[in-house]
């Protein structure tokens, strides 16, 4: 009986395909990558972060900040347009406000090509403000924006916050 | 077939939402401005000097008037009385010498300032109010303008002619 039995699985497992142990079979898939357009604003203050310290002001003196530099980066030829507005007026813990054209602004031309649109001493307006404008072909650039705050007219005493943005704007 | 096919959209979707580039987010930068005001007085007179005539001798005598103009710049005005301060160096015999404030033009909007009685005050050697301050809007804590104060001298005596100098000191305090 035994024999019988080692001899019927010989025969099975000579007569198995041998296809199962050797050979290989092979897919091939398509695969796409997808790269956005991607075109980013960064800005940078003298202490490496976006804050610009417009400093301590007295009664009557003009008081220039220091520069905050505007870098955008960009991997498509789409022109852009960069604008200003302020997301929260600057104003100090004890209700004091900045006075009407307190705050003034000046951009500097791209140092790749792109043009200021605010090229002297222009009062910073409450609203969306059209700044800096791209080369033709638009591109990676950077320019410095300047505030001057105004002495003549007189100011609150104490600390004073704001914050603005900077938005993109593709044509 | 349905579920996978779901399942599938799902991941599409939430990826559009979450799994883009970081940059691409990165349509604008919010950048934060700061500013600290100094507390700071200007404190401008428009003469740095000034006389005063007798034209008689007698007592109760009052000399010409003499109006000078004053200019205050102050962003830190807590004080609202005797704001405005003034003395005089030495006492005069038989001569008093009397101010007022006359007017106050505000450039501001915030406080301005008025006249303290409505008469004259007698200078001593010792500071003496001659303006309080009036809230206009918001805490009042800038005050802006012009001030004029008008001198004149009164005879409290008869008085033998000649010539008498006294230094006047006028002091803006906001606190």
């Amino acid at each position: 009986m035994l024999k019988r039995i080692l001899l019927f699985l010989m025969t099975v497992v000579m007569t198995l395909p041998l296809k199962l142990f050797a050979d290989a079979d092979t897919k091939t898939l398509p695969l796409t990558f997808y790269i956005q357009p991607v075109t980013a604003v960064r800005a940078e203050g003298a202490a490496g972060s976006a804050s610009v310290e417009l400093g301590r002001v007295l009664p009557g003196v003009d008081q220039q900040a220091e520069a905050l530099k505007v870098t955008i980066r960009t991997n498509s030829e789409q022109r852009y347009k960069i604008f200003h507005r302020y997301l929260s007026s600057i104003t100090s813990a004890g209700g004091g406000q900045m006075p009407e054209g307190g705050l003034r602004f000046m951009v500097s031309g791209g140092s790749a090509g792109g043009q200021s649109a605010v090229q002297s001493w222009t009062e910073v307006p409450e609203g969306r403000a059209e700044i800096f404008n791209s080369g033709d072909s638009g591109g990676a650039d950077s320019f410095t924006l300047n505030y001057l705050v105004s002495g003549k007219k007189p100011l609150e005493a104490g600390d004073y916050f704001g914050q603005v943005r900077l938005e993109i704007e593709q044509n | 077939m349905r579920a996978k096919f779901f399942l599938a959209f799902l991941a599409w979707a939430v990826c559009q939402f979450y799994c883009r580039p970081a940059a691409a987010d990165g349509d604008g930068v919010d950048v934060v401005l700061h500013l600290s005001s100094q507390s700071a007085i200007t404190f401008t007179s428009s003469q740095s000097s000034f006389n005063l005539t007798l034209s008689d001798f007698a007592a109760g005598s009052v000399s010409d008037t003499a109006q000078i103009a004053y200019s205050v710049t102050a962003n830190d005005v807590g004080r609202i009385q005797d704001n405005v301060m003034v003395r005089m160096d030495v006492l005069m015999d038989g001569i008093a010498l009397e101010t007022r404030m006359d007017s106050f033009s505000s450039r501001g909007t915030q406080a301005h300032l008025v006249s303290k009685g409505s008469g004259f005050v007698t200078l001593n050697t010792f500071d003496q109010g001659v303006a309080d301050k009036v809230t206009d809007q918001g805490d009042g804590k800038i005050v802006d303008g012009d001030m004029i104060l008008s001198y004149h001298a009164r005879a409290m005596a008869d008085l033998a002619a000649g010539q008498h100098e006294a230094t006047v000191t006028v002091t803006f305090v906001d606190n």
